[in-house]
């Protein structure tokens, strides 16, 4: 066990504090996410009361829809992850390493580490606004943005990527240099 | 939404028109406003019509006086029948529009939609909600040139009024009669009670309709007080992201600490506080 906090601590070092576990075969599920919060954690029959109508089209061009939860009027719309993005739907499991190195999903082992198991996954979800209109500007959408620019971000950049990217910047410069010059 | 007669051939004569109320006070089902109208002369033979307060009467006589009422070529009706979920919808928004506010709108769409077929009104009689004074006041200063009566018991007082309940009565009852109900999964009963909130038999039909997450069926005006001793013992706590100012002890309890607070990363750039991101620094 010795070994495993040790794992444990050079994990946390690494800012990683967990595993994530993902099996195949999962099921897509259609996500909401909605302006409330509760202390429940477990299943709901969705289906059956979260009944959702088509609302035309805003201004922005997004298609809304509609829907009610506990007496309040929910306007909603859905968005799709960004390219290259899965979803998932996790539930925490304490896990701990068996002998043959592979992970073991045990609960309430009090020296293991978080292992974030998959129950669901999914490609886009709905969020929803309690009594506003959803618009570009809502919070939740320019969060998609920040995916791709992160993942940008922590691309490994090669020598040879690197190269090509000095060779765009210098482009870039000019042209608007010479942009300038015509203005 | 507000349906009715179609615009009368006397409709150029002066007229005078009564309003009132069926399902104010109910924790269920929609509340309707209705309205009666005909020609001045015809004041006389309507007060001989045996149109009476709609509750001192039974269902079958208000069934019959609504069919006569219909079908009477000097006699005008409308509805406006406001659906549980709007109730609730408007009553629980950020900015909480209140049930006197939504009566006054109801009362006025009628008014707005008989002068919009044509009809000549001078005066009209309504059963007051709130102070007779303050309600006269407004609808006077919205309707210029019609006579405004607001009273109490203006149902028992003026034929045109009781007219005007039988037809909000009649149209509520078969509402709840055919209500068609949105939720699946689980059987709603129609065993309600009359939905006031005293009535052991709604009591009863609330406390066996409480899903712990949903609550209960769109059926059930979620705004009313009455609903919320049932949701707290058999349902799960739910807090929204609008402050609650009216929010009580019990709730303040439930609420997690961190709900409202600011990211727990100071200094973040505006770019990930305007997306209200952070990074998840503590083992959850």
């Amino acid at each position: 066990m010795g070994s495993l906090k040790n794992e444990n601590d050079q994990r946390e070092r690494e800012g990683c504090f967990g595993v994530m576990s993902v099996e195949s075969g999962l099921e897509g599920k259609r996500i909401h996410l909605l302006p409330c919060g509760t202390n429940y954690t477990g299943p709901a029959p969705v289906e059956d009361y979260f009944k959702i109508k088509a609302a035309g089209s805003n201004e922005d061009g997004i298609v809304m829809e509609e829907a009610a939860f506990r007496g309040r009027k929910l306007m909603g719309s859905r968005l799709p992850l960004p390219e290259g993005f899965c979803g998932f739907v996790l539930k925490k499991v304490i896990g701990s390493n068996n002998e043959n190195g592979k992970i073991k999903v045990k609960s309430l082992e009090k020296d293991g580490f978080d292992v974030w198991k998959a129950d669901a996954m999914f490609g886009e979800f709905s969020y929803w606004n309690h009594d506003t209109l959803p618009t570009k500007d809502d919070s939740i959408r320019s969060v998609m943005e920040w995916l791709p620019v992160s993942a940008a971000l922590h691309e490994e950049v090669t020598a040879d990527g690197a190269a090509v990217i000095a060779e765009k910047m210098k482009l870039q410069s000019e042209s608007l240099a010479g942009s300038k010059r015509k203005l | 939404m507000v349906t009715g007669s179609a615009s009368p051939s006397w409709k150029e004569k002066p007229c005078l028109l009564g309003i009132d109320e069926a399902g104010r006070g109910p924790v269920l089902g929609p509340m309707v406003y209705g309205c009666a109208y005909c020609p001045i002369d015809q004041k006389e033979r309507i007060s001989t019509l045996k149109f009476a307060d709609s509750k001192a009467l039974t269902e079958s006589k208000r069934e019959e006086l609504y069919e006569n009422l219909k079908a009477d070529d000097l006699m005008g009706w409308a509805v406006d029948v406001i659906d549980p979920k709007d109730l609730s919808a408007k009553m629980l928004r950020r900015a909480k529009v209140n049930l006197n506010t939504i009566s006054f709108e109801s009362a006025m769409g009628l008014i707005r939609n008989t002068l919009d077929l044509g009809v000549f009104l001078t005066e009209v009689f309504v059963d007051t909600v709130g102070d007779p004074g303050k309600y006269q006041d407004m609808l006077t200063t919205k309707f210029p040139g019609i006579r405004f009566t607001v009273s109490k018991k203006a149902d028992s007082l003026f034929p045109i009024v009781s007219a005007a309940s039988i037809v909000a009565k009649v149209t509520r009852d078969r509402a709840l009669r055919d209500w068609v109900v949105d939720e699946t999964g689980r059987e709603v009963t129609r065993g309600f009670g009359s939905g006031y909130p005293g009535d052991p038999e709604t009591k009863t039909w609330l406390e066996d309709h409480v899903d712990p997450v949903f609550g209960f069926p769109s059926l059930v005006r979620f705004s009313w007080a009455t609903c919320k001793p049932y949701l707290t013992k058999g349902g799960v706590f739910v807090y929204w992201e609008s402050a609650d100012d009216d929010e009580d002890e019990v709730e303040k309890k439930h609420k997690p600490k961190h709900v409202g607070e600011q990211s727990c990363a100071r200094m973040r750039h505006s770019y990930f506080e305007r997306r209200q991101l952070q990074q998840v620094i503590t083992r959850l």
